[in-house]
């Protein structure tokens, strides 16, 4: 009960931040747009980066990431918005991947959906010290497999190819691998 | 592993974005009709945000990006938002960069300008255009704002809370310690051409947190304006100062 009504706080902090300077968006509040890049430009600076590997692409992909943002805010749909967030980011680096054809469209993996609201707030409100330390503690090859999928672009079989493990092992380490983060980042929620 | 294990599996997967196109929709198809693999989904979808958290020791964008975004949702973005191609010649190492990529285009094609390699070849030029826009964007707005803001050749004015960097035609507003405006308010930056009967909005801006704004003013022709001004405006920007400005600066 106590870790329900918790979340139900943070749920409902979030949900004011993001959704009232969004709503601020739509109506073309360019200080608005400012402070949700100044809050959260590092997210998509920082997945781009991961996914390209290079700094003029990743600026680019941030650029593109935010302009979106202004000129479509309507595409957030409320909810978890840093989730949103990140997926617009990762969505665009690997169409940044595409158009530098450094790996076909049957390659890599489908876009994660944009329109989709995800309802689970709890983790924004989390420090990043906290979310960091939760993913080093994971086993190696759990955290291997999830980066390789999200920051790599790469299927589970294709983690399969590569790291030489039976597909069946790569789809395990991947599910036992979230589970272990939500349930370490539930944790921390409840204190 | 059960049949159903496996897409619990799946679902994991969904979540982290780590499905083929295919696959992806095979799963959410699964999902329609399953509560409990519905559920993992919803539990882990969400994760994505932490498995993003930034590492500590990343290294931030170039302040100028955050310039170059602001720029171009300012009112006067007509200007700043041309094609990087249209504005891309007043950069001369953004010249440099791309008689480089010439060069070496002219070099492939005198290597292999056989008919069944011409379709392959022109895919390349488009990416190395792409390129050569990437270098121009990075070019321009890093290296030589930080070159002209840190020149000893550069002409410096001081004005209030900051000074006026002028340098082979740019011009910048630098500022420290401003305050931030009342909420609804942004400041805006005014110019008088010369010639000019009435003075004309610039970009509209906020100083960061520590109260520093670095503001690109003139890409070219600093030395066509005689007045630079900076007022403080409700959001969106005016088309005539509204209030009292804080400085007006004579470039005379």
């Amino acid at each position: 009960m106590r870790v329900e009504l918790r979340k139900a706080a943070n749920i409902a902090n979030v949900s004011d931040d993001a959704e009232r300077l969004m709503e601020r968006v739509r109506a073309r509040d360019s200080v608005a747009f400012e402070q949700l890049y100044d809050e959260h430009h590092r997210i998509v600076w920082s997945i781009a980066m991961r996914v390209l590997g290079e700094r003029e692409a990743a600026e680019d992909v941030t650029q593109a990431v935010f302009m979106k943002l202004w000129n479509a805010p309507e595409r957030f749909v409320g909810g978890n918005f840093v989730g949103w967030l990140a997926r617009v980011a990762r969505n665009r680096a690997l169409d940044a991947l595409r158009s530098r054809s450094l790996r076909s469209t049957e390659e890599l993996p489908a876009a994660l959906p944009e329109e989709e609201r995800l309802e689970d707030l709890a983790f924004a409100r989390l420090d990043a010290g906290q979310v960091r330390r939760a993913l080093a503690a994971l086993p190696p090859e759990q955290r291997s497999a999830i980066e390789l999928g999200f920051f790599g672009g790469l299927t589970h079989e294709a983690i399969a190819a590569r790291t030489g493990d039976p597909l069946g092992t790569v789809k395990t380490r991947i599910r036992s691998g979230l589970r272990k983060l939500r349930t370490a980042l539930d944790g921390k929620i409840e204190r | 592993m059960s049949g159903h294990e496996a897409f619990l599996d799946d679902a994991a997967a969904l979540a982290l974005g780590a499905l083929s196109p295919a696959e992806a929709q095979r799963v959410r198809a699964h999902l329609a009709t399953c509560e409990e693999c519905r559920a993992e989904y919803a539990a882990l979808a969400p994760l994505v945000a932490a498995i993003a958290t930034p590492e500590a020791d990343l290294a931030p964008p170039s302040p100028f990006l955050r310039e170059r975004i602001m720029a171009q949702i300012a009112p006067g973005a007509k200007v700043r938002s041309l094609p990087r191609s249209t504005r891309a010649p007043a950069w001369p190492l953004y010249l440099v960069a791309a008689a480089s990529f010439v060069a070496a285009l002219i070099s492939t094609f005198n290597l292999a300008a056989t008919r069944e390699n011409m379709s392959q070849m022109k895919t390349q030029v488009v990416a190395l255009q792409q390129r050569v826009e990437s270098l121009t964007h990075s070019l321009q707005s890093a290296q030589m704002a930080a070159i002209d803001l840190t020149s000893a050749d550069a002409t410096r004015m001081p004005v209030h809370h900051g000074e006026i960097v002028m340098r082979h035609g740019r011009m910048y507003l630098a500022m420290h310690d401003m305050p931030m405006p009342p909420h609804g308010h942004v400041y805006q930056a005014w110019v008088m051409p010369r010639g000019a009967k009435k003075i004309e909005p610039s970009a509209t801006f906020m100083p960061d947190r520590d109260g520093v704004a670095v503001v690109p003013i003139a890409e070219h022709n600093a030395g066509s304006m005689t007045e630079v001004a900076v007022s403080v405006e409700p959001v969106g920007g005016s088309k005539q100062p509204t209030t009292k400005p804080m400085f007006v600066a004579s470039l005379e």
